[in-house]
């Protein structure tokens, strides 16, 4: 092992699993800001060409693509330290899942580009 | 591997003495996991061939238009019981059997995690299950539907205890379903033998670790569903009547967060067997492992964003309804990658048409056909069209028979030799396949049609002349062949299990640790555990089964007497503990009929009886608490070949931390569903804002919320102080501790008493009353927790080593703490936001 590399941990194992948490969180924003948006009235107060509620409902969407794709960026410097039997096939696992979530929140929330929000 | 100078038959007889199952009554004490899964898989078996005589009771009924067979009531009851018993009473405790009989077969370890645990989870089955079941015998099985929407199952529509039995058989199911999942979690992530890093586990772990992953966040929300909705027939408090600011809709959001998630937990399992004997079969290795693995993590999270696909015609918005279409759609693809990971395998190897393989290819027939059918319904306007119709009925059942009970029946064959030490040797079984298999067509291809031509489900009879005649009968005449095909695969078991060709060893060629075992496989498994260097240790060494047993592994024999097997640094596979494992015990059934009383006097309106039954689950777990760990700091464990191990209880990653930890995910998702249930109904539900609304006294405030933080706070410290090695310091920490949670408890109490509106009158006062409730609950438990760690240090149980009591109590407050302080913030300043 050389002073750069460590074995995997246990807490590493977040990795699988921290793309599509990510994906879940937005979703689940996505799915609760249009009911409170919808409720709150929202839909009809104007900001230029778009809705309140519609400009609220693109933010949450791009905020949580871009924060899935930034994950990409520590996994590699951590993962790239890993060394032991496990480092390889978690590495790229975690790397598949991480593509996986933002392509995965690029189409689940692409609706909010298209549709009407409250109909 | 060195020799240990034991035979074989002398260590399988010093083995044996230690780790032997009871017979006769004594039984009932049996902890083993070989004995407890088996238990698991008979069971689930026995309630298959009776949901089966349901099923078929349903077709002789839609045989014929205006069939005088059976009445509306009698029908309601049997297609509620068929759904009920196959999902709750077959699918899951088949699944958790497998894995709790499988796990430590394929990870090389002598039993599970926590024995104890899964033997309890086997009594709450067979309770809950016969509850169930007694209650169809007495005629007032729940009619409801096998999902039991509101209104119709609240106590107006159904009035008798029918919808009860479902709600409380159902949850005491459930626990028995939560308690195997935490334990499938932590024996793979722990109990594993030397060198199994993770990227060297079979891959059927990899997907009971994802199965068991999911359970615990899936069935809470039923669990609270059913909570609340029998607290609303019980107590009349309305979370789901829109009269008075409820939301039958709630219910369906809680359900179907299962529902749908449920559907891959069944599948999932099933599909490991596939990854399992496919390799097998095509004499190869499986191509993608770890995209096998991405995708079914992948797959796991995707499920639990498709549950509004079940509801898309209750009329939520368009762009809602996008969200999960979308998801929908994109689900197909993780389950894609495994079908063509298998299909390169079957390509890369040379296939072999064995029994199994039979199987698995009815099974890739059938379930492509049930998946694409499943994308038919992702999208909106198909699914308006569908809905409610045969069509879905066909299409759920070519996905659960096609992608669950055909691999189920191929694992079966693979993996019966292994129980019973015998192959099998007439040809009944491939006739029992092709009667199963053009059976289920008959029956189901047929429906898709039916449904086509609009009949709805659960209908139980239908007027002449419909169009619909014809594909009935052809439906039901295929039910009827199937059900043989069944009955001659129990015959063919039987016929194996009695009369079956001996092997000695891998009659498949196998290459996991599974077939390096003797059959029938011992009640420890392993003479002694092996050192594994890759995912296929019997491929690397043929001779592995005759090292092991010979001794030549790790902790081989039983040299004190005791029920040993490795616990393993969850990622690389390297040894960091021993785990010694509890003898037979009768405290879990004990502590299962406890609650058996409590649910049956439940059922029937004997709510302070009741509460016995909570004392006696009460006494026993607090016994079955006690005796965990040892009143001294233990030797470490000489597990040969030079390997020192300290014993489980004196180790710092000790399985019952990481066990209480995922209990606490799971609560976790209970408590985030009651949340969730708070503001969907704030923001959906007619009549809200309520006419009463909470106005909290500050002197309460003012005692709860820095109660809730000083006991977590005091739970801390207490361990940093045992850590320390200064005892007397621990010890009034944890007494702080007690003392803060008893008065958060009591400024919770007046809160519930003095502040809050009567849980009658509104659905925002039930789910205010459900927080406090659920928040007392925790601080209770805490009070008991902290006295229980008092207690245990004062015997001896807890040194600066052996912390698991203190430590355990730190999480739990830690646990209580900040749900206790999030509910309390939500409920005390949601009024505020309301008005």
């Amino acid at each position: 092992m050389s002073a750069s590399t460590r074995p995997v941990r246990g807490l590493d194992l977040i990795w699988l699993v921290a793309g599509f948490t990510l994906w879940g969180a937005g979703f689940s924003a996505l799915y609760g800001l249009h009911a409170i948006g919808c409720r709150a009235g929202w839909e009809e107060t104007m900001l230029g060409p778009l809705s309140a509620n519609r400009i609220v409902l693109i933010i949450t969407y791009l905020a949580h693509a871009a924060l899935g794709a930034a994950l990409y960026l520590p996994l590699a410097r951590l993962a790239a330290r890993w060394e032991g039997p496990a480092a390889g096939m978690l590495h790229r696992a975690a790397a598949i899942l991480t593509v996986a979530a933002v392509i995965s929140t690029l189409w689940t929330g692409a609706p909010v580009l298209l549709l009407e929000a409250c109909v | 591997m060195s020799s240990t100078g034991s035979t074989p038959l002398g260590l399988h007889r010093a083995l044996h003495r230690v780790w032997q199952v009871p017979k006769g009554v004594a039984a009932l004490s049996a902890v083993n996991h070989s004995a407890v899964g088996r238990r698991f898989i008979i069971t689930a078996f026995v309630y298959f061939a009776i949901g089966g005589m349901l099923a078929m009771m349903m077709r002789a009924q839609l045989a014929r238009p205006e069939n005088p067979f059976l009445g509306a009531d009698a029908y309601n009851q049997i297609f509620t019981m068929h759904g009920t018993v196959m999902m709750f009473l077959f699918a899951i405790p088949l699944i958790e059997g497998i894995a709790l009989y499988l796990l430590p077969k394929i990870l090389g370890a002598r039993d599970l995690s926590y024995p104890r645990l899964s033997a309890f989870g086997y009594w709450c089955y067979l309770f809950g299950a016969t509850i169930i079941l007694v209650s169809m015998l007495m005629g007032v099985a729940p009619d409801s539907g096998w999902f039991m929407y509101t209104p119709l199952s609240s106590s107006t529509f159904t009035p008798g205890i029918n919808a009860d039995v479902w709600l409380l058989g159902v949850t005491f199911v459930e626990i028995s379903a939560v308690c195997a999942a935490v334990e499938i979690v932590v024996t793979i992530l722990k109990v594993r033998t030397a060198g199994m890093a993770l990227s060297r586990m079979p891959l059927m772990a990899w997907y009971l670790l994802v199965t068991a992953g999911m359970m615990i966040l899936a069935f809470p929300p039923l669990i609270l569903g059913s909570v609340l909705l029998e607290i609303e027939r019980a107590f009349d408090w309305p979370f789901f009547d829109p009269d008075r600011g409820g939301a039958p809709l709630l219910w369906q959001h809680l359900f179907w967060l299962f529902g749908h998630p449920e559907v891959y937990i069944i599948f999932l399992p099933a599909a490991g067997a596939v990854s399992t004997l496919i390799p097998v079969f095509a004499r190869t290795k499986i191509v993608g492992y770890t995209w096998i693995v991405a995708s079914i993590i992948a797959l796991a999270f995707l499920s639990f964003g498709l549950w509004v696909h079940h509801m898309f015609t209750v009329g939520i918005p368009h762009l809602a309804l996008a969200f999960f279409s979308t998801a929908s759609m994109l689900v197909a693809v993780p389950t894609a990658i495994q079908v063509f990971a298998w299909v390169a395998t079957l390509m890369r190897g040379r296939p072999r048409m064995s029994l199994p393989m039979l199987y698995l290819m009815g099974f890739f027939s059938v379930f492509i056909l049930g998946g694409l059918t499943g994308v038919m319904l992702a999208l909106v306007p198909f699914n308006w069209q569908a809905h409610d119709t045969h069509f879905v009925v066909a299409h759920l059942h070519y996905v659960l028979i096609g992608g669950f009970v055909f691999p189920m029946l191929a694992a079966t064959y693979y993996w019966l030799p292994l129980v019973t030490g015998r192959l099998p040797v007439f040809s009944v079984s491939k006739a029992a396949f092709w009667l199963i298999f053009l059976g289920f067509h008959g029956t189901f291809l047929i429906m898709h049609f039916t449904g086509l031509l609009g009949m709805p489900r659960r209908v139980f009879t239908y007027e002449a002349g419909l169009g619909w005649d014809v594909p009935n009968l052809i439906s039901s005449i295929g039910g009827f062949v199937m059900t043989a095909g069944f009955a001659l695969f129990v015959l063919d078991v039987i016929l194996q299990v009695r009369f079956g060709r001996r092997f000695r060893r891998n009659p498949w060629g196998g290459t996991g640790l599974d077939w390096a075992m003797p059959t029938p496989s011992p009640s420890y498994n392993f003479a002694s555990l092996p050192l594994v260097t890759s995912r296929d240790p019997l491929e690397d060494n043929p001779r592995l089964g005759a090292d092991i047993a010979a001794g030549k592994g790790y902790l081989a024999g039983a040299p004190r007497g005791e029920m040993e097997t490795l616990c393993v640094d969850m990622a690389t596979g390297k040894p960091d503990h021993v785990l010694v494992l509890p003898r037979n015990d009768y405290t879990p059934f004990l502590m299962a009929s406890g609650l058996a009383v409590f649910f049956v006097a439940f059922l029937f309106s004997a709510y302070w009886f009741s509460l016995t039954g909570v004392v006696i689950a009460a006494i026993f777990g607090w016994r079955w608490l006690w005796s965990l760990g040892g009143k001294a700091d233990p030797a470490p464990i000489d597990a040969g070949h030079g390997l020192i191990l300290p014993v489980h209880y004196a180790s710092r990653s000790v399985p019952t931390i990481l066990g209480l930890k995922y209990l606490l995910v799971g609560n976790a998702a209970f408590y985030g569903s009651l949340v969730f249930g708070y503001l969907f109904l704030w923001t959906t539900a007619p009549d809200w804002p309520p006419p009463a609304l909470m106005a909290a006294n500050p002197l309460l405030v003012a005692l709860m919320a820095p109660g809730l933080a000083a006991a977590a706070a005091f739970a801390v410290n207490a361990g940093r102080a045992n850590r320390a090695g200064n005892a007397r310091a621990a010890l009034f920490q944890l007494a702080g501790s007690v003392i803060a949670s008893l008065v958060a408890l009591a400024a919770l109490a007046a809160l519930a008493v003095l502040d809050a509106p009567s849980p009658q009158g509104h659905a925002y006062a039930a789910i205010t009353m459900a927080v406090i409730g659920y928040v007392m609950l925790h601080v209770l438990l805490g009070v008991l927790f902290g006295a229980y760690a008092i207690a245990r240090c004062r015997a001896g149980y807890v040194s600066a080593v052996r912390s698991a009591d203190i430590r355990g109590v730190a999480i739990w407050q830690l646990y209580t703490a900040v749900s206790g302080l999030g509910g309390l913030a939500l409920i005390i300043l949601a009024p505020g936001a309301m008005a």
